[in-house]
C-alpha cells in the first residue's frame, strides 16, 4: 500500500527537526554557531565572576 | 586528558561521525526503505479490538488515521528496531575477536592492547553518537505528537459541539423513506470506491478532510460532505435526497381512521402548500421520482376536483419535497398510511415512520361521529353519500396511535398535534354550522362527544391545535385551508414558509 502524503510530511518534518536540532548541538560542541557563541559566552562570564581564574 | 580532548581525538571523531551514520542508516530503513505503515484495516483492528462493535453499530470507518495517533509510534519503534540491530551487528566482529576468541588467540589481542581499546572506544561512542540521534528524533516526534494531539483533541471538542449545535437548530436528521429509518446523520458514499463512510464527524481519522482508504479525500462536516457525496440510509444503504443530514428535515405523519380524508387532506394541504411556494417566487420539488409521480398523481386528483383513491393497505406511502434551493432548502417528510394500518396492533411495524416525527396530523371525520350523524339525519342525502363517512369510531385510530407511541417509548409530549376535521366544505354543505379558530373547534367538538378525544389529546401533547379543512371549497376567509394545520407544523420547527395567514388562536 503506498504511503499517503499526510504520513511522509509529518516524518520529513520530524526526522529535518531532529536534524536542525542536532546539526546546532554539532556546531555548539565544536565552538560555533549559536549555541557555539552560547556557551564562549557563558564560560567568559563564568571566568569573570572567578576573577578571571582558570 | 579531558571529556572534550577524549572526544574530539582521532577515534572519537570516527566514532562520533559513524553513530550519526548509523542513525541515518536506521532512519533509511525505519522510513524510507522498509517503513511499517498504519493502514486503515489496522487502524480499525485495533479499535474494534479494543471496543467491540455492538448491536447495531458499526465499526469505524476505513480512512487513515491521523499521524500522532499510531503512525508516530509505530515510526520510532521501527527506527529503535533497526538501529538496535546494526548496532548489534558492529559489534558481533570485536565481540568474537576480543572476548570469544574467535578470531585468533585471545591473548595475542589483549597483548596489543591498543587495538581492542581503541576499537571498543570506537563503538562505544559511535553507539552513544547513535542513540543521542534517536533521542533527539524520539523528543521530536514524541513532543509534536503530544503538541498535535492536544491541539488536535480541542478543535475536534470545538467542531463537533459546533455541528451539533448547527444540527440541533436546523432539526438536520437523516430520514430514509424506504425503511423509515432515522437516524442523526446518514452515511456517505465515497465517490472513489463506494466504500460507506458511517460517521464522518472530524475524528482522529481527519479534523476537516479524511482521507479514504482509496485515497479519496473526503469532508468531514456533515453540512459540507452532504453536499459532496451521495448520502445513503444507514440501515437499508438506498440512496437519499441531496443535502440529507446537513439540512432542515422535518417529518409530519398523517393518521386517521379509514375513508377519513387522510390522502385527501395531505394532497389538499400539499396542492396548497405548492401555489403559496409559487407565488413567492420559491423553489418547491420532489427529490425522487417516487415521489415527484406520486405527488402529480394526488395533485391532478386534488386539482380535478375527482374522487381520492383508497389508500393501498400493503404499504405507508411517503411523499418527500423539498422548499427552497441548495444548502438553504428544507426536506419534508409526509407520511400517509392506510387506515387498516392503525387498527391492526399486527401492523405496529410498518407504523415506523410515527416514531420519529416531529408533528402528527390526526384527521377525524365529521361524517364519522355519532352526534353529527343525528344532526344529519334527514338533511342532504347526496352530501352525506358524498362523504363516504369512516365506518369506525374516530378515537380507535387516535387510540392505537398513542398507544404505539407509548409502546415505542415516544414522547409525545415533546410533539405537536394538528386536529383536523375533515370534510367541512361536505358539511357546510348540510347547512350544519362550523365553528372557526383552534378553540371554538376544540369546544365544539367536546359539544358533539368527542369530549375525550379531545382532553387527552390536549394532555398527551406539547401542543394540539383543531382545524377544519376543506379539500376543494375553501371558505372565502381561508379557515378551511388545508395548508394552515401542515404550516402551523412545518413553522414549528423552523421551516421557512412563505404567505401571512395568522395562524389559528391556541387551544
Amino acid at each position: 500500500m503506498t504511503t499517503p502524503p499526510h504520513v511522509i510530511a509529518y516524518r520529513v518534518v520530524t526526522v529535518a527537526l531532529a536534524t536542525v536540532i542536532l546539526v546546532a548541538a554539532g556546531f555548539g560542541l565544536a565552538g560555533r554557531g549559536p549555541l557555539g557563541a552560547l556557551g564562549t559566552h557563558l564560560r567568559a562570564a563564568s571566568s569573570q565572576s572567578t576573577g578571571g581564574a582558570p | 586528558m579531558t571529556m572534550r580532548a577524549l572526544l574530539f581525538s582521532s577515534p572519537g571523531l570516527l566514532g562520533l561521525a559513524s553513530g550519526v551514520v548509523l542513525y541515518a542508516v536506521a532512519l533509511y530503513r525505519g522510513l524510507v526503505r522498509s517503513p511499517v505503515l498504519v493502514t486503515p484495516q489496522n487502524y480499525q483492528d485495533l479499535r474494534v479490538k479494543a471496543a467491540p462493535v455492538g448491536v447495531g453499530q458499526f465499526p469505524p470507518d476505513l480512512a487513515w488515521p491521523f499521524y500522532p495517533v499510531r503512525q508516530a509510534g509505530v515510526d520510532l519503534a521501527e527506527v529503535r528496531y533497526h538501529l538496535h540491530e546494526i548496532y548489534l551487528r558492529l559489534w558481533k566482529w570485536p565481540r568474537d575477536a576480543f572476548f570469544l576468541g574467535l578470531h585468533g588467540s585471545r591473548l595475542w589481542w589483549w597483548v596489543f592492547f591498543p587495538i581492542p581499546v581503541t576499537v571498543i572506544y570506537f563503538l562505544l561512542v559511535g553507539g552513544l553518537a547513535a542513540w543521542l540521534c534517536y533521542g533527539v528524533y524520539w523528543l521530536v516526534t514524541t513532543g509534536a505528537a503530544a503538541a498535535n494531539m492536544a491541539a488536535f483533541g480541542a478543535a475536534e471538542a470545538a467542531m463537533r459541539s459546533a455541528e451539533r449545535h448547527r444540527r440541533t437548530r436546523r432539526h438536520a436528521r437523516a430520514a430514509c423513506m424506504h425503511c423509515f429509518h432515522v437516524t442523526d446523520w446518514p452515511a456517505y458514499r465515497c465517490p472513489g470506491c463506494a466504500r460507506l463512510h458511517h460517521d464522518v464527524r472530524p475524528s482522529r481519522l481527519g479534523l476537516v478532510t479524511r482521507r479514504c482508504e482509496c485515497g479519496t479525500h473526503i469532508p468531514t462536516v456533515a453540512s459540507r460532505t452532504a453536499w459532496h457525496l451521495t448520502a445513503v440510509c444507514k440501515r437499508c444503504e438506498q440512496p437519499l435526497p441531496e443535502g440529507t443530514g446537513a439540512i432542515r428535515d422535518v417529518r409530519v405523519p398523517v393518521f386517521g381512521d379509514t375513508s377519513a380524508g387522510k390522502t385527501r387532506f395531505l394532497y389538499a394541504a400539499l396542492s396548497s402548500l405548492v401555489r403559496t411556494a409559487e407565488r413567492a417566487g420559491l423553489e418547491f420539488t420532489f427529490p425522487d421520482k417516487a415521489s415527484q409521480d406520486q405527488a402529480e398523481l394526488g395533485l391532478s386528483v386534488i386539482r380535478d376536483g375527482r374522487d381520492t383513491a383508497k389508500t393501498s393497505a400493503t404499504a405507508p406511502v411517503a411523499l418527500t419535497c423539498r422548499l427552497g434551493r441548495g444548502r438553504r432548502s428544507e426536506l419534508i417528510h409526509l407520511f400517509d398510511a392506510a387506515g387498516e394500518h392503525f387498527r391492526d396492533a399486527q401492523r405496529y411495524d410498518e407504523l415506523r415512520f410515527l416514531d420519529d416525527s416531529q408533528g402528527l396530523v390526526y384527521v377525524l371525520d365529521p361524517f364519522a361521529v355519532p352526534a353529527i350523524q343525528d344532526q344529519l339525519t334527514g338533511h342532504n342525502a347526496t352530501v352525506i353519500r358524498q362523504a363516504h363517512a369512516a365506518a369506525g369510531d374516530p378515537e380507535i385510530a387516535y387510540d392505537e396511535v398513542m398507544a404505539r407511541l407509548r409502546d415505542g417509548g415516544v414522547p409525545a409530549g415533546a410533539q405537536r398535534l394538528a386536529v383536523i376535521v375533515s370534510k367541512a366544505d361536505l358539511l357546510r354543505k348540510t347547512g350544519l354550522e362550523l365553528p372557526t379558530g383552534s378553540a371554538a373547534i376544540a369546544e365544539w367538538l367536546k359539544k358533539v362527544g368527542m369530549y375525550n378525544l379531545v382532553v387527552s389529546s390536549q394532555r398527551d401533547f406539547a401542543e394540539v391545535r383543531f382545524y377544519t379543512v376543506a379539500s376543494q371549497q375553501v371558505a372565502a376567509d381561508r379557515a378551511d385551508d388545508p395548508e394552515a394545520p401542515l404550516s402551523w407544523l412545518l413553522r414549528a420547527y423552523g421551516v421557512q414558509l412563505p404567505g401571512n395567514d395568522p395562524p389559528p388562536g391556541p387551544a
